[in-house]
């Protein structure tokens, strides 16, 4: 006797599928740790011990001293030409800071000068670029006022070779919108030079991948501006889940992670350099680009430029994939992000809004 | 269609609305808490008790509450505070610092349902 064709395959696949349940225990390494002023969790898929010890020792090396080299106050290669800016005449740069400014510049341009790493007193004034105190009021308006008078640009940064000379003593450097996004491209960088195929780098929520996670790619849930994660029901927080592919960077900026209260009102620390004030139009910016420093650069100058102008900033910039949450909790997403992304069910409808 | 294209076809679909489902399932909780002081660790403890431990950091003792499950930051001797308003948490992979004081906690076990969490 034999059993219909179909049916046997019918048990196979109802076998297979039992299978699945039975895989081995996972090759996951994942190791985190304080560094770059921030939790950095570093994920590898399938490696020796032995190699991703090595690996995630040298990645966070590499971090601390990124993290002194582009430090905008302390002592250190940033710190240093912040002070020298400060006076008349030329200097000379160091190399360890010269490649992300000129990173920057070329940034600073594309998104209208929406990103500005030039604005340091700014950030200064607001008390954010310590990591600790923060002031517990806002700086007034005539000091605001002055210093955006000033208008200090990158652009009035002349680089000759490794002299440098400054037109505006007003300009003081402040990489934090794009230094964690430089810090993650290197540590993959560094991490496909040894050879590592499959891996993920996360500074505090934003996030490089290379590879898949075995046999899936790697996924990852996006936070909601509004909603916290310490109830029964994670899926709460989460608005939305995506696949990262090989080689992609996803970045976020939200009002919700740095900031003060001060008359019943909350002060974040993304700073419309139009105004001098938090940018009030957005609550949360996530994009996902091939360059790091490109993706950190572009999810700030995105949630400055609010709901109504992001999509130009977009295309001038060449992010594709953006999801924009504005004030009133509406999402923007752009044709390639709603091909990637998965919404959650209690969200509302997205707008959908192609780029010019 | 014979009953088993139509037996196979309910099975794709049901696999197909499962793995929607599963994809939006909760991470499940976690079993127990790493607290680490500077990079190494410091202790370790089950999730499923009550208890409170005083962590020595740089500006002084971080006081980690553990509670049935989950854990907090109950106190912490820095100004931002973003620790203790971090609140309680219980998923596998859920992570809260204390940067300025150089302690954080992790916690593991039970199955992460992403691989990060972006914000």
């Amino acid at each position: 006797m034999s059993m219909p064709r179909r049916t046997v395959l019918l048990i196979i696949l109802l076998f297979s599928l039992v299978l699945v349940g039975c895989q081995p225990e996972p090759q996951e390494h994942k190791t985190t740790m304080m560094v770059f002023g921030t939790l950095v969790t570093i994920t590898l898929w399938d490696i020796e011990e032995e190699k991703a010890n090595q690996a995630i020792s040298a990645v966070a090396e590499d971090l601390s001293f990124m993290h002194e080299a582009w430090h905008p106050w302390r002592p250190g290669p940033m710190g240093r030409m912040n002070q020298l800016l400060g006076m008349t005449g030329e200097f000379t740069g160091n190399i360890s800071v010269m490649p992300l400014i000129e990173k920057s510049r070329k940034l600073a341009k594309q998104s209208h000068g929406l990103f500005n790493p030039a604005l340091g007193k700014l950030i200064g004034l607001w008390g954010f670029h310590q990591e600790d105190l923060f002031a517990n009021f806002p700086p007034s308006q005539e000091e605001i006022d002055e210093l955006l008078a000033q208008n200090p640009q990158l652009s009035d940064i002349q680089v000759d070779n490794v002299r440098i000379s400054n037109d505006n003593p007003a300009v003081r450097l402040d990489m934090g919108a794009i230094a964690k996004g430089e810090a993650v491209q290197r540590s993959i960088d560094y991490l496909q030079s040894v050879g590592i195929e499959n891996a993920m780098v996360n500074a505090g929520g934003d996030l490089m991948a290379i590879g898949r996670h075995g046999d899936r790619p790697w996924r990852i849930g996006v936070r909601h501006p509004r909603k916290k994660c310490d109830d029964e029901n994670q899926v709460e927080c989460v608005i939305a889940r995506l696949d990262v592919r090989d080689n992609e960077a996803v970045f976020t900026s939200g009002d919700y992670e740095r900031y003060f209260e001060y008359g019943g009102k909350r002060y974040h620390h993304i700073l419309d350099p139009r105004t001098g004030y938090p940018a009030d139009q957005t609550t949360s910016v996530t994009v996902i680009h091939h360059d790091g420093a490109t993706a950190d650069a572009a999810s700030t100058a995105l949630f400055i430029a609010g709901p109504e102008k992001w999509p130009q900033i977009a295309r001038d910039m060449g992010i594709e994939h953006v999801m924009l949450i504005d004030k009133q909790g509406v999402v923007h997403l752009t044709p390639a992000m709603a091909g990637r992304i998965e919404l959650s069910e209690l969200q509302t409808e997205p707008v959908i809004q192609k780029l010019p | 269609m014979t009953l088993a294209d139509r037996l196979l076809l309910g099975i794709v679909l049901l696999i197909v609305a499962g793995s929607y489902y599963f994809a939006w399932q909760p991470s499940t909780a976690g079993t127990h808490v790493e607290i680490y002081q500077g990079n190494s660790l410091y202790k370790q403890y089950d999730l499923h008790q009550h208890t409170t431990v005083q962590v020595p950091g740089e500006l002084g003792d971080s006081v980690i509450e553990i509670d049935h499950g989950r854990a907090r930051f109950q106190s912490s001797p820095c100004n931002s505070q973003f620790c203790v308003h971090a609140g309680w948490q219980q998923q596998s992979g859920d992570v809260i610092a204390c940067l300025p004081n150089g302690i954080h906690i992790q916690i593991h076990g039970g199955e992460s349902r992403f691989d990060a969490l972006a914000f």
